[in-house]
């Protein structure tokens, strides 16, 4: 058969027949057509190009056609095609996708003429917020209201720019100040205020989702968020420009603002990582998301989210340009970074570290040179020889009891021998044996025997009923013996300790022995138990090739250690950088636990190596054999965690494979409990005892103060790394990739002109450029906007995070381009475009309904009124607090004050505090955010719980919040100290209900009230009154 | 023309309507005069079970001969796959015997045999599948049909498509396991980017004084009492119909006048629907509400009987708390280490008081126009976990959920999973497929139910879902 792949012939009729119905000039289901070039290659929403000239298999069309893909079957409906017609367009692919002119270029530019994707338009109709409010206005033949009265304008001042009502002496003085000016003035205080930037941070925070938790199921605390916090209030309170602000956030790693970059990261973030390698893809891809989308919204105006899947339906952002955003930030990680110290900090903490040196080296003496020295074996761990009968427990007799709970006995039989230990050392040791006594059972001549390559020697026998000195009760109770000096004696790593039945007892026990080298003096004692944060090993110097750590048991779960280290000296031999070698018995498999962890030099959890069974062992070798005297390992250096520690192990070492001799072990340890996990101590003997101590003391101290300058650089804003390539991933499956993408932003508007491999902080800075260039159509409408929403209600565009074709069209898109200007050439500020709009009539009018407006513009966009709306739950609570008195107002930044009780549990659990204090009277800014939970009282008044970046709250009323406001224990508190207030400033009733009157409403109270209120009073208290007075409509409404 | 049809619930409310661009929003505290149902729905109201922690399908309601027929041979013989938090064991059948009841002859095991009884009335998806096998975005999946926290839940959407019915009580109550909160907390019934009013009152219980918060005043303050409230309250009230006189036509002060008096409508109401003592001792005994075990979850299910009987739209009940490491017992489903003991305690409780709902409900006449759901965020793998083989891990792959009542058909099973529970595989339901169909019986078209957001009218069924079950409907 001929076939001829001429387009006109015989393509061109099929698409005629089957596809252009749908995708054609009429219609373009997923912004597709078959009569445009451009787009039969570029493809539809799928992101995958439709025809790949020459490639019929690359070629999304044959898969759609074939209806292969799932959910792309076409044509949908009727019957499929023909397999010649399907055959026809393979070759006429294959034969490079030919079509005649009228289809187009192959490559067609988008043109772009969306309201906001265009330049700012210079209007000549009007130069003020005025001029534009009221040219609209007449329009639908309505006009401005009245100036709002004096009172009302300082009340609605301070509120919307403070948060705060004004004091009464406030009012006082506007109320009476004639001369001119005397607006702009009070408008000039307001912004000066340090608390104007601790109301307008709490917009910003709703709108880039931060929140002082994980999120999720453990949603644990991040207790380093608040900084950017502090970041966003200060910003404001400075005035920073917009375009700096912008920039700080995205980049501010790279513009000396490190803290801003909070921004990226203050979003919830999914902590529980499982083993599945495909779930943590995509948890990765929903963080990265998370950063593209909060970007996208907050600075732009555009949402990008659905472009992760497809090419956005609305908005000229393809699947393509997706990707590229994710390459920008794709070597951002969650976490904390250190913070650059200030200068004085950094004096600081170089002499506080030269004093600790100082310190260290003269205590050196006090370190205690046997340790480790001394290896115990326990009956637990030795080896049986005989089935045991079972244990002793809750033993009595000397302290301190190192038996480690409990002995082992047998039915004696003469000769047998029913134990060994086998302590693995050589060289001369004191053998110091234990038994378990107590019972009249037990055998009253058991031998211990010492095997040796020469033979057998009995170097002990005892009588198993009394202790190791011969005393003891025979109660039946049964007793540790404690310690029965054995003797010195020549020990090699081969040589075995036997326990044999004597003649006599029915029973026979076995319990701890320890070798303890000759040359070190008194009883063997117990170092320090374990503990999370730091361990140390001494040890005599040994030559090895092989270290190996065999962990017995943890606190729980598989054994974590975070880094091993080995010293000869003052180098690490450990590390995989000096050609040490890590191989183990078994590794759990995680991206922060690997086995490469163990010796990479990096500590933390992130970094550490986890076994795969809950024992398990890690081994070093080295390039070559060295001298060895010290191990330090740990769980967690940064102690953060404490699960999973080694608390029963042994550390050995070998220069030639599998002859393996101990160094050190848990054995000699006391025994780990939770709650004392004190680091290596030293110990104070002989003369300069106390000397040691002081100098001990003085080195604890000032360990804490380095500690609390180290811990105040940590802030969580985010870490950096190159990241590798990323690939478009078709329908947003991480199994899917397609293509390598670059870093980028939106093809459409700018190609930031990155390689595909450009450093990591580049990107975020060339994103930054883009984003805050003044030619950038969308930055500067978006936060005018933004600014105009925060003081009418609503923005001149009611979708704030939304500029695209799905949005809203503005109001007033003249006033919108106008304010941008005012924006951008008055250097970014934006208190400069937030004086404008406080200066005009339109913000100054009253807000009283007025029928014949309501029938033309009952929500008021037109703005023929202010528009009346409910203070925000952080303006409740903080004029709550402000009129009573209670308000902390000075008590300004750090740490938050939590409104929680925090079970630690792993999946932490947050109960409501019963009882409140000053510093629970903070402002609500300062309260930490509990991300996915809601305050008790006030998070019912539509306070976002920051799982999702919020621009603009619902204004919701409910029952829930009449019940929070009347009958919370924080409220009626608050209303007795109201009461108590008023009681204090005056004896006199009257003055009493005026003085309420002041400070709720900021009026003074009609003589009907007055008389209203007393009566009330007189019946129920003056407490049940204030609490009414901050229920009010008229305390919680913008006037 | 724009493209965004429905901006808000008035907007809604007027296409959904035909028109009723008057529909007075301030009715929203009070009875509805219209709801925006596109169809005449078969149920009125939802109770809906949640099973935390992610109940094992196989063990329960999913019958698998070929996981018996395998028995202790390895799983995944390749050692290629890699659960949450293991490698799959060897194959491990239901650690309870499966069975075929009622004249449908559907098969459930024998950890549930009062449930079992009610099969002729319950319908199967046995083709659940998750997009995560991680509890909390489990949990808000099944709830708000996103992984992701933040999303407004099925409860706030139907409250939102329907409005309230009850003078007297809040239109969404949620009753949480007495044990705690479910994984991810209380957004589950979070109302998202929807307006607070829809969100869920939670009612607490297991505190007779003070089921919802801050009802009453705490009592131990002196200068307000229960005694004097009601006068602080009308007082209050005067204080707020003096201000609005001159303001009227500002709608929000109208509702918060409103809400003020449902507040104290609230205070007469919930204790009277908390309160059990007229119920019959029969109906006690159904719910076995004594029981230490039993009765918690028992009591849960006899309240939310009482409240959509006083007209509340959508009760959701928790069996089953968030993962603590304090409990001996599990306080969920997360049976990762001993199953027939985990899985043993929670189905004795489930059994109970899920069966006596179903059966309360019908014996009243109630469940043909009451939907009963059941499920919870995933099931568990076929494969034993851990060194006893007891335990089995998370599937996001497959699981079990059924309905009942409420214009379901009843005794009929839907789509499947593999041979042996792994993955669904014929006719695979996500949460946009069940939500879909839920909204379908109460008369809401979920394509329409739509709520402006982030660029998109966002859906409680979001967009790759293929709409609702009818072979389940009646």
């Amino acid at each position: 058969m001929v076939r001829s792949a001429d387009f006109e012939e015989r393509i061109e009729p099929i698409f005629e027949s089957r596809c252009i119905d749908c995708h054609g000039p009429d219609k373009q289901k997923g912004q597709f057509r078959v009569d445009r070039l451009a787009s039969l290659l570029v493809g539809g929403d799928s992101g995958e190009a439709a025809v790949v000239p020459g490639e019929p298999e690359g070629s999304f069309l044959i898969k759609a056609i074939r209806q292969d893909e799932p959910g792309y079957e076409m044509p949908p409906k009727g019957k499929k095609l023909e397999e010649a017609e399907i055959a026809l367009i393979e070759d006429w692919i294959r034969e490079g996708a030919k079509t005649p002119e009228r289809l187009g270029p192959a490559e067609e530019k988008i043109e772009l003429t969306h309201w906001s994707f265009v330049p700012l338009q210079k209007s000549e109709r009007a130069d003020s917020v005025d001029g534009f409010v009221k040219a609209r206005l007449g329009e639908s033949g309505l006009t401005l209201s009245e100036r709002a009265d004096r009172r009302t304008l300082i009340r609605r001042l301070f509120l919307v720019m403070v948060g705060i009502p004004p004091t009464p002496e406030q009012v006082d003085r506007f109320v009476k100040d004639e001369s001119d000016g005397a607006w702009d003035r009070l408008i000039g205080e307001v912004l000066a205020s340090p608390h104007y930037g601790e109301r307008w941070a709490t917009h910003w925070l709703d709108l880039v989702r931060f929140g002082e938790t994980n999120g999720f199921e453990t949603n644990r605390e991040r207790l380093t968020a608040w900084p950017f916090r502090d970041w966003v209030i200060d910003s404001f309170n400075q005035d920073k420009p917009y375009d700096q602000f912008i920039r700080e956030q995205i980049a501010g790693d790279a513009v000396g603002s490190p803290i801003g970059t909070g921004f990226l990261v203050a979003g919830p973030f999914d902590t529980v990582k499982g083993q599945d390698p495909k779930l943590g893809l995509m948890q990765r891809m929903n963080e990265l998301d998370d950063m593209i989308n909060t970007t996208g919204t907050a600075f732009l105006g555009l949402t990008t989210g659905c472009a992760r899947c497809h090419n956005h339906k609305f908005d000229p952002v393809s699947q393509v340009d997706y990707y590229a955003m994710q390459a920008v930030f794709a070597g951002v990680n969650h976490g904390e970074a250190k913070m650059p110290l200030t200068k004085t900090a950094h004096r600081e903490l170089t002499r506080i570290r030269s004093e600790i040196v100082d310190l260290k080296t003269k205590l050196a003496p006090f370190i205690p040179v046997s340790k480790g020295a001394v290896v115990a074996v326990d009956d637990s761990v030795a080896k049986l020889l005989e089935e045991k009968r079972g244990h002793g427990v809750k033993l009595g007799g000397p302290e301190p009891n190192l038996s480690g709970g409990s002995y082992t006995w047998w039915t004696r039989t003469e000769g047998k021998d029913v134990m060994i230990y086998q302590p693995r050392v050589s060289g001369r040791y004191r053998l110091w044996l234990s038994w378990g006594a107590g019972h009249k059972t037990h055998s009253a001549d058991t031998r211990y025997i010492l095997r040796t390559a020469s033979g057998e020697k009995e170097i002990a026998s005892v009588d198993q009923q009394r202790l190791a000195d011969g005393s003891g009760e025979i109660s039946g109770k049964s007793l540790w013996s404690g310690l029965y000096d054995a003797g010195v004696h020549e020990l090699k790593a081969a040589d075995k300790l036997l326990v044999r039945g004597g003649k006599t007892g029915t029973a026979m026990t076995a319990d701890v022995v320890f070798f303890q080298p000759e040359s070190s003096e008194g009883m063997p004692s117990l170092r320090a138990a374990v503990n999370a944060k730091h361990n140390i090993e001494s040890f005599a110097p040994r030559r090895a090739k092989f270290v190996r750590f065999s962990i017995a048991k943890t606190n729980g779960a598989q054994p974590c250690l975070d880094e091993l280290e080995i010293f000869g000296g003052e180098k690490n031999v450990a590390l995989a950088s000096s050609g040490a070698v890590a191989s183990s018995g078994g590794d759990f498999v995680h991206p922060k636990h690997k086995l490469e962890h163990i010796n990479d030099g990096q500590y933390g959890n992130s970094r550490s190596w986890i076994a795969k069974e809950t024992t398990g062992w890690v081994q070093i070798e080295f390039p070559e054999v060295a001298e060895i005297d010290r191990i330090e390992w740990a769980r967690d250096r940064e102690a953060k965690f404490s699960d999973r520690l080694a608390v029963e192990y042994r550390i050995e070492a070998a220069v030639e494979p599998g002859k393996w001799v101990t160094l050190a072990s848990s054995s000699d340890r006391l025994p780990f409990d939770t709650k004392q996990a004190a680091p290596e101590t030293y110990r104070f003997t002989g003369e300069k005892a106390e000397q040691g101590r002081q100098w001990h003391a003085q080195l604890k101290q000032l360990e804490s103060e380095a500690e609390k300058i180290d811990k105040s650089q940590m802030v969580y804003a985010g870490r950096f790394s190159q990241p590798g390539m990323t690939h478009r991933l078709y329908r947003g499956e991480p199994d899917a990739k397609r293509e390598e993408v670059g870093p980028g932003a939106i093809a459409v508007f700018s190609s930031l002109g990155l390689e595909k491999n450009a450093p990591e902080k580049d990107r975020r800075v060339a994103l930054a450029d883009w984003i805050t260039s003044p030619e950038n159509p969308l930055t500067a409408r978006v936060i005018v906007n933004r600014l105009w929403q925060f003081h009418f209600g609503t923005g001149i565009v009611d979708t704030p995070s939304d500029f695209g074709r799905n949005g809203s069209a503005p109001t007033h898109p003249e006033l919108l381009d106008w304010l941008a200007m005012e924006l951008i050439e008055n250097d970014w500020s934006l208190k400069h475009v937030q004086r404008l709009i406080l200066q005009s009539a339109t913000w100054q009018q009253s807000n009283r309904p007025n029928e014949s407006a309501m029938q033309v513009d009952a929500s008021s966009r037109l703005l023929w009124r202010f528009p009346p709306r409910r203070l925000e739950a952080e303006g409740i609570r903080d004029s709550i607090l402000s009129v009573t008195g209670a308000l902390e107002l000075q008590n300004r930044g750090g740490p938050g004050f939590s409104p929680f009780e925090v079970e630690m549990e792993n999946v932490r659990h947050y109960h409501p505090k019963k009882n409140f204090g000053p510093d629970d009277w903070r402002r609500m800014i300062y309260m930490t955010k509990i991300r996915q939970e809601r305050e008790q009282v006030f998070g019912a008044f539509d306070c976002p719980d920051a799982s999702q970046a919020v621009p603009k709250r619902s204004r919701s009323t409910t029952p829930l919040q009449a019940l929070n406001l009347l009958n919370s224990r924080f409220v009626i508190q608050q209303a007795g100290l109201f009461a108590e207030r008023l009681e204090s400033e005056s004896d006199d009733r009257a003055t009493q209900i005026r003085r309420a009157y002041e400070l709720c409403f900021n009026r003074p109270a009609t003589n009907v009230e007055i008389v209203d209120a007393n009566s009330f009073i007189e019946a129920e208290g003056l407490t049940q009154f204030t609490r009414a007075m901050l229920n009010a409509n008229e305390f919680v409404f913008i006037p | 023309m724009s493209t965004r049809s429905i901006q808000n619930r008035r907007d809604f409310l007027a296409r959904a309507g035909g028109g009723l661009g008057g529909v007075a929003l301030t009715s929203l505290l009070a009875k509805e005069a219209r709801s925006a149902t596109t169809h005449a729905p078969k149920a009125k109201r939802v109770i809906q079970i949640f099973c935390s922690g992610g109940l094992s399908h196989v063990d329960t309601y999913d019958y698998k001969p070929e996981l018996e027929r395998r028995a202790g041979k390895p799983f995944d013989p390749d050692g290629k796959l890699q659960f949450f938090a293991s490698k799959p064991g060897n194959c491990q059948p239901g650690f309870w015997k499966f069975r075929q009841h009622g004249q449908s002859g559907l098969w459930m095991s024998d950890l549930l045999p009062k449930l079992a009884a009610c099969v002729d009335d319950m319908a199967f998806i046995y083709s659940m599948q998750s997009k995560t096998a991680l509890h909390g975005p489990g949990n808000f999946m099944m709830n708000t049909g996103q992984a992701l926290p933040g999303f407004p839940s099925m409860g706030s959407w139907v409250t939102y498509g329907l409005g309230n019915e009850s003078e007297n009580l809040p239109a969404f109550v949620v009753l949480p396991d007495v044990r705690g909160l479910p994984p991810g907390g209380i957004i589950n019934w979070g109302a998202g980017f929807l307006p607070a009013e829809h969100q869920a009152t939670t009612l607490d219980t297991s505190n007779a004084d003070q089921p919802i918060a801050d009802l009453f005043p705490p009592g131990d303050f002196d200068a307000v009492t229960e005694e004097n409230d009601r006068a602080g309250l009308d007082f209050l009230q005067e204080l707020n119909q003096l201000h609005q006189r001159k303001r009227r036509g500002n709608t929000e002060l109208e509702a918060r006048i409103k809400a003020y008096e449902m507040a104290a409508r609230l205070q007469l109401s919930a204790p009277e629907v908390t309160d059990l003592r007229g119920e019959t001792q029969l109906t006690k005994n159904l719910y076995d509400i004594e029981h230490p075990d039993i009765g918690p979850f028992g009591r849960q299910c006899l309240l939310a009987r009482r409240l959509v009987e006083r007209g509340v739209r959508f009760v959701q009940i928790y069996c089953g708390a968030e993962n603590t490491t304090a409990e001996k017992i599990r306080p969920n489903w997360d049976s990762h280490e001993d199953l027939p003991r985990d899985h043993g305690y929670w189905g004795a409780i489930l059994d109970t008081g899920a069966s006596a709902l179903l059966r309360d409900l019908k014996a009243r006449g109630m469940l043909d126009d009451t939907l009963v759901i059941c499920t919870s965020e995933f099931g568990r793998q076929p494969a034993a976990q851990g060194k006893q083989a007891k335990g089995r891990d998370h599937n996001g792959g497959a699981f079990t959920a059924w309905m009942a009542g409420g214009g379901v058909k009843g005794g009929v099973g839907y789509g499947a999973s593999d041979e042996l529970g792994f993955k669904a595989a014929d006719k695979v339901v996500h949460s946009y497929e069940l939500h879909a169909t839920a909204l379908h019986l109460l008369g809401l078209d979920h394509e329409k139910l739509s709520w402006y957001h982030n660029g998109l009218e966002q859906r409680l069924t979001g967009f790759e879902g293929k709409g609702v079950i009818h072979e389940l409907l009646v």
